[in-house]
């Protein structure tokens, strides 16, 4: 049986077998040029270990990638666009392998012949069907999404080309799958297959064999449509390595060699060599891996759209920093000086790099698992080192914790203030201890926060466990320190700090403040010290587990509970709390609208509560305003620092609002909370 | 200075210990509770230094910073700090086998060891925090017998022609006086006048490999002068501390609020507005009583 096809055609005397392989292999060249010289610009990046435990980084690339896991884990934010964006992954991955034996191998070794009509079309081409009507109605989704529904994360990306672009691509898309369908109706008719399977391609053949037009006609119509969807892959395969439409093959690929880490935001600890830069100064100072970010991004804007920074008003927008940065990569193609080009100034702006409060929110959310983050922090501790450059309210917090070991400059004399009136507490050389309650400048500084670190001793002691503090020996843990860039002055502090841990002899280090927390569990082993670190509502839902926690007083209070970043995004404490201040007699609590993996920033993270807030709108009463939604009497936090930035968004209010903003040991205290 | 020589910039610093916190006096120690106190370069120093550096910012090359000191090992750390920040070089003159100290003998032996390393301007804190005098900078100008401009809080420019312009704050501080000097001079800073920097890491590194000059008596020519061999400024009594009100920060302060708490060092406190009634008599007492009680010199 001979099979009438395309490629068996001859067009201007050349067999269109050649012709094919001309144009596949000039589309192929190209592409693979522009391949090699991307895959060049991120191997010549710095260093950066990240190809251990293989088989689990592939299992996350199945998962995340192929099942379209990335897009429908987000499902219970219950946005549209998760869904629609996963018919297109898995619409075109499996056209992408139906182009691959239908072209690839079928038409491109002349097996064209070989499937035709078998079994194995007819299964391939009805999944392709199925594929083709989800993708129908994604991109005509898409098209309303972003020409009538137009929401503001995606004006950007919309407007790029001058706002042609994209409707060309999508139009594009469009017409593949409808030419998917012509090339099977037109196929089966030309070639008298019959059936009822593929369904929508058989019945089109149906269609047209009933219709009456001749055989030759339709061989035209089938060349040409053959030609034309051959064309626009082509095309495809051309136009996406130069736009974001590279992001299928970058994507999988970040994916892969991703932080393997459950705490996305612990910074990397740079060696402080002297030869090296520090930080990120120029486009030459990043790693492989963040330059691998900047491919991978697909510009959809969500990061944008969840970061305190730019809801407020501030220059900062995650999304930009890392658009602004692959522009930049990308330029030194063509011009090689912008190699030596500072970043911070010329392609991000130093306000955007001091604006990030560090909350996380935009990695959270990012769909390709991007870091953005450790480069804006990067970039901050170029400023610091090299340039001793940053807002000037840091210089006299360096300086204070430089000399008297906290930000503040109150200094050992006033580390055990809060505990005047106690027994004395600290630990002793010699004894053992269950738990080291490590204070923090947070709770041993502001007097509003003093209080719940002598209920969570109190508590402690009444069930009987051995409790001490380091007292005047304690340090800032460096948290604030690092994350406003000044990563020498926080390895001094760590250092010292483990100095004075390893002099005393416990079980565990327990705090009250979540960045205490996250810096010592995570940030701590870097330099040689391992402890087992406690969050105190850890702790205190663990006592409340065992019965060892009672709570007795009925409370009638509406409460809201706001997730502190480093507690919740950072190390996924979302429940432990919740369920502490649920189990209080009476307590109503009320979720906000943004909580949880979703949770709004209250302003004071990554050094930012040591620093003024002169753009925009103040993040905390942007905060302030959405509790006020839901009119709780009590503001129930886990972080002093937290706790302080509510505080100063209440005394901000003209008029003095019934709100009291609490620990969540101070609420247990309340309710009567007692050891059992 | 000619064209094309090198300005040479000597400034002169002191390691303070600094009271920071409610004082701990023991009276049969007479000595405040060490850890009240810390080791910090003195503030009016460090606003000296600023502009002595920022002259070499703006000269490109052609200005050279000095820092001296009169001091011991405590006082590395503190020449160290100042060699990060951007010095040339740092001398260390050591207070060990020289008589005891008053501010004219400092100044006498500051006055040679400036000598020994030549200097176009001089700068130095108008005063230390640590006893107040004010007296070694008035001292050592007439040493090196050199005008001397006391309160300067800004330095516009020293150029070629050893003309320059700075500026010093007057009256009620909203004034600003220009002065036009000429080189040789000493000048004496007052604090707050201009922003001051921080370390680069380089500058660290740079300090670390860097080695403090030191010099003692025998390294100095101090045959010139009346030296006198022992004090002829003595201070019969200090009085211990007053101890300072603990205090912790203030809950009810807007977040712009308390970074001006931190920014002036923590001792701001925001505390009640109180209207006193009756008569002038009877209130004027009550407020020197206020200010008695609760204002402290530093």
């Amino acid at each position: 049986m001979t099979i009438l096809s395309p490629l068996n055609d001859t067009y201007w005397h050349i067999q269109g077998y050649y012709i094919f392989w001309m144009l596949f292999l000039v589309a192929l060249i190209i592409f693979t040029n522009r391949m090699w010289i991307l895959l060049n610009l991120i191997r010549q990046g710095k260093k950066e270990q990240r190809i251990d435990h293989i088989t689990l980084r592939l299992k996350t690339v199945l998962v995340e990638v192929l099942l379209g896991w990335c897009n429908l884990k987000r499902i219970h934010q219950k946005k549209l666009s998760e869904i629609g964006h996963s018919f297109m992954v898995l619409g075109f991955g499996l056209f992408a392998v139906g182009y691959i034996i239908f072209i690839g191998f079928g038409a491109g070794f002349g097996l064209f012949t070989t499937p035709s009509g078998s079994l194995f079309e007819k299964i391939c081409f009805t999944i392709l069907d199925v594929a083709g009507i989800l993708l129908l109605i994604e991109i005509i989704w898409a098209f309303i999404k972003r020409y009538i529904l137009k929401p503001a994360r995606l004006e950007e990306s919309s407007k790029e080309g001058g706002g042609l672009l994209l409707p060309l691509v999508l139009g594009l898309m469009l017409s593949l799958i409808i030419f998917h369908y012509c090339i099977v109706g037109f196929g089966y008719s030309v070639n008298d297959i019959s059936g009822s399977w593929p369904p929508i391609g058989a019945s089109i053949a149906g269609f047209l064999h009933d219709s009456g037009l001749s055989k030759t006609m339709m061989v035209k119509v089938y060349n040409t449509i053959w030609w034309a969807n051959y064309i626009v892959i082509i095309s495809f395969i051309l136009y996406a390595p130069y736009s974001k439409h590279l992001h299928p093959l970058f994507s999988p690929a970040n994916i892969f060699f991703r932080s393997l880490n459950r705490n996305k935001g612990i910074l990397r600890s740079a060696k402080l060599v002297e030869s090296e830069t520090f930080g990120a100064g120029t486009i030459k100072d990043l790693s492989w891996k963040q330059r691998l970010d900047l491919f991978a991004c697909t510009d959809c804007g969500r990061c944008q759209e969840k970061c305190p920074a730019y809801l407020t008003g501030k220059p900062l927008s995650p999304w930009k920093v890392i658009k602004y940065l692959r522009i930049n990569l990308l330029h030194q193609i063509k011009d090689k000086n912008s190699l030596n080009l500072e970043l911070v100034e010329n392609v991000v702006a130093s306000e955007e790099a001091w604006a990030c409060t560090s909350c996380l929110a935009c990695q959270e959310i990012c769909p390709v698992l991007n870091e953005h983050l450790h480069t804006i922090m990067e970039l901050r501790r170029n400023q610091v080192l090299e340039h001793a450059r940053f807002p000037t309210e840091l210089r006299k917090i360096f300086r204070n914790t430089e000399i008297y070991g906290d930000p503040l400059g109150m200094g050992k004399a006033r580390r055990l203030d809060w505990a005047r009136g106690e027994a004395d507490v600290r630990v002793k050389e010699g004894n053992s201890y269950d738990y080291l309650i490590f204070v923090g400048c947070g709770s041993a500084f502001f007097d509003r926060n003093q209080e719940p670190i002598k209920i969570l001793i109190q508590l402690l002691q009444a069930n009987g466990f051995s409790v001490g503090v380091l007292g005047k020996e304690e340090l800032c843990c460096g948290d604030p320190i690092r994350r406003a860039g000044n990563e020498f002055l926080f390895q001094e502090l760590v250092r010292k700090n483990i100095s004075h841990f390893e002099r005393f002899e416990f079980k565990n280090i327990v705090t009250a403040c979540p960045h205490c927390y996250n810096t010592l569990k995570f940030e701590y082993p870097d330099f040689g010290g391992s402890f087992e670190v406690l969050h105190h509502t850890q702790l205190l839902h663990q006592l409340f587990e065992e019965g060892r926690l009672e709570l007795k007083n009925k409370l009638n209070r509406k409460v809201v509970y706001h997730d502190p970043c480093y507690l919740g995004r950072y190390n996924g404490i979302y429940d432990s709390p919740r369920q502490l201040i649920d189990s209080i007699d009476g307590v109503e609590r009320i979720e906000m609208k943004r909580s949880r993996e979703n949770s709004f920033c209250c302003g004071g993270g990554g050094g930012r509560f040591w620093m003024e807030e002169k753009i925009g709108q103040n993040i905390n009463q942007v905060r302030l305003e959405e509790v006020l939604e839901q009119s709780p009497e009590m503001i129930i936090t886990a972080c002093p620092f937290c706790a302080s930035m509510f505080d100063d968004a209440l005394s901000l209010k003209e008029e003095k609002l019934p709100i009291r903003v609490m620990d969540i040991l101070q609420l247990i205290k309340e309710a009567g909370g007692q050891s059992a | 200075m000619s064209e094309g020589d090198i300005l040479k910039i000597v400034v002169c610093v002191k390691m303070v210990e600094h009271v920071y916190a409610p004082a701990n006096f023991d009276r049969k120690k007479e000595e405040i509770d060490s850890e009240c106190l810390v080791n910090i370069i003195n503030p009016y120093d460090e606003y000296a230094l600023e502009m002595a550096l920022q002259l070499k910012r703006r000269s490109e090359g052609s200005c050279q910073v000095f820092v001296v000191t009169y001091g011991d090992d405590q006082s590395k750390e503190m020449l160290s700090y100042c060699l990060s920040l951007g010095a040339d070089d740092a001398y260390l003159i050591r207070g060990t086998d020289f008589p005891p100290m008053d501010p004219w003998n400092r100044a006498f032996v500051l006055s040679c060891g400036i000598e020994k390393i030549g200097f176009d301007l001089v700068f130095a804190g108008k005063q230390a925090i640590d006893d107040n005098f004010g007296l070694v900078g008035g001292y050592l100008a007439n040493f090196l017998k050199i005008n001397w401009i006391s309160n300067i809080s800004d330095v516009e420019k020293f150029d070629a022609n050893n003309k320059g312009i700075v500026c010093r704050k007057i009256s009620d501080k909203t004034k600003i006086e220009r002065i036009r000097a000429a080189m040789p001079v000493m000048l004496l800073t007052e604090k707050g006048g201009i922003g001051l920097s921080y370390p680069s890491l380089r500058g660290i590194f740079y300090s670390r490999k860097k080695q403090i000059i030191e010099w003692n008596r025998s390294d100095l020519d101090l045959q010139s002068y009346a030296f006198a061999e022992k004090k002829l400024i003595n201070a019969l009594r200090t009085t211990p501390p007053k101890p300072k009100p603990a205090f912790t920060v203030d809950s009810s302060l807007s977040a712009a609020d308390r970074m001006k708490m931190i920014m002036s060092g923590g001792l701001a406190k925001k505390s009640d507005t109180k209207i006193l009634e009756g008569k002038i008599e009877d209130t004027v007492p009550k407020i020197v009583k206020y200010l008695i009680d609760n204002i402290s010199p530093f």
